[in-house]
């Protein structure tokens, strides 16, 4: 049922990354998952097509903003994830105007969460747009940390200070962050999903899958909660 | 005979075949000496995962929304139609004598007077006429 939007407006964020490891994952819980790939690069296209992981997951590229809605409305899975381009477009409006949930990858850099606060302002005036036709409408949207040192490391100051600005602001942020990981950057090299790497050194591939689960069940317990 | 003493109690005697089925791979664990097994908390998590799943039904079809007023708001932040095939190429054949406006404005407001004369297919010029137009004062 949620359409989950990901999105920011700046490249590099950690939207593909986001939107596959999640997607995945909850595709080999036995979810029926689809992935929008909305992103010009269609670096998930790329994977499914051209890789060789036996994942149900379905993924659909080409996505236009004049097609999105009939891509959106033929739809019939449990979760459907709309990865979205590093660009602010009419594309990216639309589908944050459509999502039930709206995910903001973001990593600890000024442009990052420059370019993250225009997708949090863009996410509450299509809230308000919406609610001129439904008053019930809500656009929720959640803040996740991206490549953020693994457990043990140092955190840096910027990431401290950022983290501490989000909260002040009222923003919502996920608790768990997505770290910089060997195995993150191999799903994409072997377009394997990260179960499937259990066969080459990819690092620490169990705290990698423990991350996702961790980011995912918090995902599923929002989800949740809104309904 | 005596496997295990439980504190306080040395005439207990435990029973000390503990069989614990590891649901995973079928084996049976025995602990001779009455040792706990704790339970495969792997699985357990992804049985909790999968019940939780169970309660999304299949999406289905969205009311329909309005794309005009979606794409007004977004344009105020700068989203923009970013696609190829949008360029404008209209051309207007003056009926009268022309003088230029250069105006200079915020990015937003630009962005959204180019998003608005595109959506609707209109010269820069038409867009202002029909400003002015539905302007009441």
């Amino acid at each position: 049922m949620p359409i989950i939007a990901v999105s920011n407006p700046k490249g590099g964020a950690g939207k593909s990354t986001t939107t596959l490891l999640l997607a995945t994952y909850l595709a080999e819980q036995g979810a029926s998952v689809c992935v929008l790939d909305a992103d010009p690069n269609q670096p998930i296209l790329d994977w499914k097509s051209n890789g060789g992981s036996t994942t149900k997951l379905e993924v659909i590229g080409g996505v236009k903003e004049s097609t999105i809605m009939e891509v959106l409305d033929g739809l019939n899975h449990q979760f459907v994830f709309i990865d979205l381009e590093g660009t602010a477009s009419v594309l990216v409006s639309r589908s944050i105007a459509m999502a039930d949930f709206v995910i903001v990858p973001l990593q600890a850099s000024a442009v990052d969460v420059r370019q993250a606060a225009k997708a949090i302002r863009a996410i509450r005036d299509e809230e308000k747009v919406a609610q001129r036709s439904n008053p019930s409408r809500r656009i929720p949207y959640k803040v996740v940390m991206t490549r953020t040192p693994a457990p043990g490391a140092p955190v840096s100051s910027v990431q401290r200070q950022l983290e501490s600005e989000i909260t002040a602001a009222g923003i919502n942020r996920f608790k768990t962050s997505l770290a910089e990981r060997l195995a993150y950057k191999a799903v994409f090299v072997e377009r394997l999903s990260l179960p499937e790497l259990k066969d080459m050194k990819v690092g620490n591939l169990q705290a990698a899958q423990d991350n996702v689960h961790d980011l995912a069940s918090e995902l599923i317990e929002t989800l949740q909660a809104l309904n | 005979m005596q496997l295990f003493s439980m504190p306080g109690n040395s005439k207990h005697v435990a029973c000390c075949y503990n069989v614990v089925v590891n649901s995973n791979a079928g084996e049976a664990l025995m602990s001779k000496f009455g040792l706990d097994m704790e339970p495969d908390s792997t699985n357990t998590a992804k049985s909790d995962m999968a019940s939780r799943l169970a309660s999304f039904p299949p999406s289905s079809p969205k009311t329909a929304i309005d794309l005009v007023a979606v794409d007004a708001a977004g344009a105020t932040h700068g989203f923009i139609s970013r696609e190829v095939g949008n360029s404008r190429k209209r051309r207007v054949v003056p009926s009268e004598p022309k003088r230029q406006l250069s105006i200079m404005m915020p990015v937003s407001k630009y962005d959204r007077f180019v998003a608005y004369a595109d959506r609707h297919r209109l010269t820069y010029e038409e867009t202002i006429s029909r400003f002015m137009d539905r302007a009441t004062d």
